[in-house]
């Protein structure tokens, strides 16, 4: 057995509340600001907590149609995002676990779309399953998109261990602080269609307008319902969590930041994205399904922004 | 255990299967399933032992004066990189020996089964031969008797109409693909005068007799834009021949690349890039119409076409990578590509298997039937989950570590090359294996989704569909373990895969130093978590059954669930300048916009290549033929006419010369 490091039991000290509170603060403060841009007084901060609460007190409702497949999704889906919110380095400060390499991030979050398709097909619902036909064709669409911009910050770091990808670099030029903001650019963009947010899809309305993960998640309930709310909200969470670190990286090239400011703002960084997304999603209207191409070609367009510059670092100097 | 052993073992075996092809022919429909299988299983294990106990050897054998081929005498050689596919070849058809007794019950009636031994038996043994042949006539022997043997096994079901076609489509791409290959051989033999693969390295060459071999190679590995056969003839042949092609044969092709391309260092530059190129368009390609098809073994088909794609891309990489001084890379593709062909014929066997066995139960593949298998066929359902799970390449299982090893390669290009074009080919293929994969997945989570989850789309599945026989179970069992073992211990399967690779690429390095992700670890602690989620938090929930939710309209007929053209229909207008897929809607009625009687819908998938390249072109040369045809106009005096003038030109010709 090996000493523990002090800094090790800091780090977990810290890690572990705010893996329950962070995800349940950044949905509150998404639904907060846009309550209050709505004249409306908005539910509590942490009304996600609430909400598992309740859920998890309510007995569950099964379709007759399920198998093992659906039974299971909500606990293996948690478990894997779990291990998720471990190994990606989405917090500074944060313990580490084993191998964070890139494409097995991007792999392990395809596997847990993989099982969410499955258990909607499963419940045999058509609503459902139109839900699963939509998140399978905003994947394709928004998969690129996200590994080219993941693989521009490989690039700059030589590397495909995420861990030393965000590492802070004593001297990054500009070309770097360049390469982190397209890429911190297109990953935000390509998280809002992989959470399925505005403008792609509104997840707060009833059927007409929800048509992605909520179509998917409609034959859950009770404690099936409560894993998969907070794994929905811990998967947030993680993208922002790695949209934030990405636009820390910007910073070394103009000011150097301490360790205690880095923590600081990896925190503030998600909530300030929670709350500018509640402030896009007052202002915006989700668009109509056809242009949703469209909008995912933006954030493809920073990620070969991003790659482009990556490609041509190492040239040029 | 000693050399001689795996020869031996390798000699037992091929004798098992000469004589088994000969005695099950004569015995014609009287042939007995079981007694055959047992008969089969016996050399597949032999063929698994010698590959194991041949792994570090290097074995240069040649056979008694006897066996001989023209001037050239029959000359083995095994080493590591034949012991693989050998493996390979050996798990599936030990899975097959199992599975085929139950499915041949099933075909009784419509497929000799005497005959379908005797081939698979000499298809066996020339596959076992050609991962032998160490010299070209005998690999042109053995890929003829391949050819052939597959094309027998094909026709199974000979009196269908469908069948006839699929046999004429396969037995057309393998003339087009040996005629290729000789002519490729023949030049070779004609600068380097030697049949001999391993005298080839040591002469030059021009860059065209690789490029002929290479597309020779090609046709046979379904790779784009010659993949037209693979569509045709998996659905048309009996499942373990399918499991046993797509498994197994395809591969031997690339495996060819590898064998007299590679590592005989006759792959310019020039080659790589094609074939990193084809392997690119075949894998987007392939999995597009993958994603579209409706027909389960189609779908499997075409996913083929996208692995066999992979492969050769990773063969393309570690040539380019070779040339341009970058042997990391090299050694990680060409890693990639042994590690992803055993990996994928392990899985899509099992694909292959599991759609049999759902065929066998239900008789139809077409998922706009089936739905609601898992609770019918519980293990079967497992099984094909698995290979889903794998084919998808989603970590832990067998798929993700080859795909991995390409990604790995393709991203480091793009720092370590020296020109910007190569680095940027590099990056933009990682952004397009990503969207091959997510496609892939896409395509596979419906496959697996509408055909074994949901509700029975039909009567058959509702009524009729319970888990099939032991053998098949087993079968599907067994390979489902293979992949998952595969998986898991990916770290020292992709040490053993670079060990081959280095040596296949002439590297002196004995122990290449490659890192590869472990996940074993992480793989637990994923499960553990999920023991604990489930078990404390789920398992103690209340729960009750109920329909699942209508809106309120009353219960739903399970043809309202989504059907495998809705499901994919938003991809494929996305992608409508490759898919020519089109919804063909027909109303009917007296005011028929607003109070239809009748709504038809009809989807139609155009293939573009078939319907704008090869169908023009067949027709233009039957046109040719036609026209040539009346020169053969049966009277005597005609005849008699060309007789003359061929006469009277040689006369000339040859007095002028």
């Amino acid at each position: 057995m090996k000493e523990l490091d002090p800094n090790e039991i800091y780090r977990w000290l810290i890690f572990l509340p705010s893996l329950l509170i962070l995800p349940a603060l950044v949905l509150g403060l998404l639904r907060k600001t846009k309550a209050r841009l709505q004249n409306r007084i908005g539910a509590p901060l942490f009304q996600l907590l609430f909400d598992l609460k309740k859920l998890s007190g309510k007995g569950e409702t099964l379709s007759d149609a399920i198998s093992w497949i659906f039974r299971s999704t909500a606990a293996l889906n948690l478990s894997m995002l779990l291990l998720l919110s471990l190994v990606c380095p989405w917090l500074v400060f944060k313990p580490a676990l084993g191998t964070s390499d890139l494409f097995y991030v991007m792999y392990v979050f395809a596997a847990i779309r993989f099982f969410t398709l499955l258990a909607a097909l499963d419940s045999a619902s058509p609503f459902a399953a139109f839900g699963a036909s939509r998140e399978a064709t905003l994947s394709i669409l928004v998969e690129p998109a996200l590994m080219l911009s993941f693989a521009a910050l490989a690039v700059n770091a030589k590397s495909s261990e995420l861990s030393r990808v965000f590492e802070f670099a004593a001297n990054s030029g500009v070309e770097a602080s360049a390469i982190w903001a397209f890429a911190g650019m297109g990953i935000l963009l390509s998280s809002l269609v992989e959470l399925s947010r505005m403008p792609i899809d509104d997840p707060t309305t009833h059927l007409e307008l929800t048509m992605v993960h909520e179509a998917m998640i409609l034959e859950a309930s009770g404690r099936t319902l409560a894993l998969l709310e907070y794994g929905q909200a811990l998967r947030m969470t993680i993208l922002f969590g790695l949209v934030t670190q990405c636009f820390m990286h910007v910073f070394p090239a103009v000011i150097a930041l301490s360790l205690g400011l880095k923590v600081l703002l990896s925190f503030l960084g998600i909530l300030f994205i929670a709350i500018s997304l509640g402030i896009f999603e007052v202002l915006s209207v989700k668009l109509r399904w056809r242009r949703n191409p469209d909008f995912i070609a933006y954030a493809l367009t920073m990620g070969l922004l991003a790659s482009l510059i990556a490609v041509g670092k190492g040239l040029l100097s | 255990m000693s050399s001689i052993d795996s020869i031996s073992c390798l000699t037992i075996a091929l004798s098992f299967w000469l004589i088994q092809a000969l005695v099950s022919i004569f015995a014609g429909r009287k042939c007995s399933n079981k007694l055959s299988s047992a008969f089969f299983l016996f050399p597949s294990l032999l063929l698994c032992l010698s590959a194991i106990s041949g792994w570090n050897k290097d074995l240069l054998v040649s056979a008694p004066r006897f066996f001989q081929f023209g001037q050239e005498v029959l000359t083995m050689h095994l080493d590591k990189l034949s012991a693989v596919y050998l493996l390979l070849l050996g798990l599936v058809s030990t899975a097959l020996s199992f599975f085929s007794p139950v499915y041949m019950k099933h075909l009784s009636d419509r497929v000799n089964s005497g005959h379908f031994w005797s081939a698979l038996a000499l298809f066996m043994i020339a596959m076992t031969m050609l991962l032998l042949s160490a010299n070209a006539v005998a690999f042109l022997v053995f890929w003829e008797l391949m050819s052939l043997s597959s094309l027998a096994l094909v026709a199974s079901e000979h009196k269908q109409r469908r069948v006839q076609q699929a046999g004429i489509i396969y037995l057309g791409a393998t003339r087009i693909a040996t005629a290729f290959l000789m002519a490729g051989f023949l030049a070779m033999h004609a600068f380097s005068h030697s049949w001999v693969f391993s005298d080839w390295g040591q002469s030059a060459f021009p860059i065209w007799p690789s490029f002929l071999i290479l597309i020779g190679l090609c046709i046979k590995a379904g790779i784009w834009p010659f993949h037209i056969w693979l569509p045709y003839a998996h659905p048309a042949a009996p499942s373990p021949v399918s499991a046993l092609m797509s498994g197994v044969m395809i591969k031997i092709a690339l495996y060819a690349v590898i064998r007299i391309l590679v590592s005989q260092n006759l792959a310019s530059e020039l080659l790589g890039h094609v074939a990193l190129a084809l392997g690119l368009v075949s894998s987007l390609w392939g999995v597009l119409f993958a994603l579209v098809q409706q027909d389960l073994k189609k779908l499997l088909a075409y996913s083929s076409v996208e692995n066999l794609g992979l492969i050769l891309m990773a063969i393309g990489l570690a040539i380019v990578a070779k040339a341009q001084g970058l042997p990391e890379i090299s050694l990680l593709a060409l890693s990639a590509a042994i590690l992803h062909s055993f990996n994928h014929g392990i899985f899509k066997s099992l694909l292959f298997l599991s759609a049999g066995a759902v065929d066998c139960t239900v008789h139809s593949r077409d998922m706009q039937q089936l739905g609601g298998l898992a609770r019918k066929m519980p293990l079967t359902m497992a099984a094909f989950l698995t290979g889903a799970f794998a084919i998808s390449a989603l970590p832990p299982l067998g798929g993700f570590i080859g795909k991995w090893m390409l990604y790995q390669g393709l991203l480091r290009t793009a720092w370590e090359s020296s020109s910007l074009a190569e680095r940027a080919l590099g990056l933009t293929s990682v952004g397009t294996l990503a969207l091959v994969g997510a496609l892939a997945l896409a395509s596979f989570a419906k496959a697996f989704g509408i055909s074994f989850l949901g509700n029975a789309r039909s009567k058959a599945v509702a009524e009729h569909a319970s888990e099939t026989a032991n053998g098949m179970i087993f079968a599907q069992i067994f390979l489902s373990l293979c992949a998952l073992v595969s998986g898991l211990f990916a770290a020292p399967a992709a040490m053993q895969a670079a060990s081959v690779a280095s040596r296949a690429l002439q590297f002196n390095t004995r122990t290449p130093a490659l890192a590869v992700i472990s996940l074993l670890d992480q793989t637990l602690y994923a499960l553990l978590l999920f023991a604990l989620i489930y078990g404390v938090y789920l398992a103690a929930s209340k729960r009750k059954t109920y329909i699942t939710w209508e809106c309120g309209f009353g219960s739903l007929s399970p043809r309202c669930q989504s059907s495998p053209i809705s499901f994919a229909q938003p991809m494929a207008r996305i992608f409508s300048l490759i898919l020519r897929f089109k919804l063909l809607v027909e109303i009917t009625g007296k005011d028929r916009r607003n109070f239809p009687e009748h709504i038809k819908v009809e989807p139609q998938m155009v293939s573009l290549l078939e319907s704008r390249v090869y169908l023009p072109t067949i027709s233009w040369i039957q046109n040719l033929s036609r026209a040539f045809a009346k020169l053969q106009a049966g009277s005597i005096h005609l005849y008699l006419l060309y007789v003359c003038a061929t006469l009277v030109i040689l006369v000339l010709v040859g007095t002028r010369l």
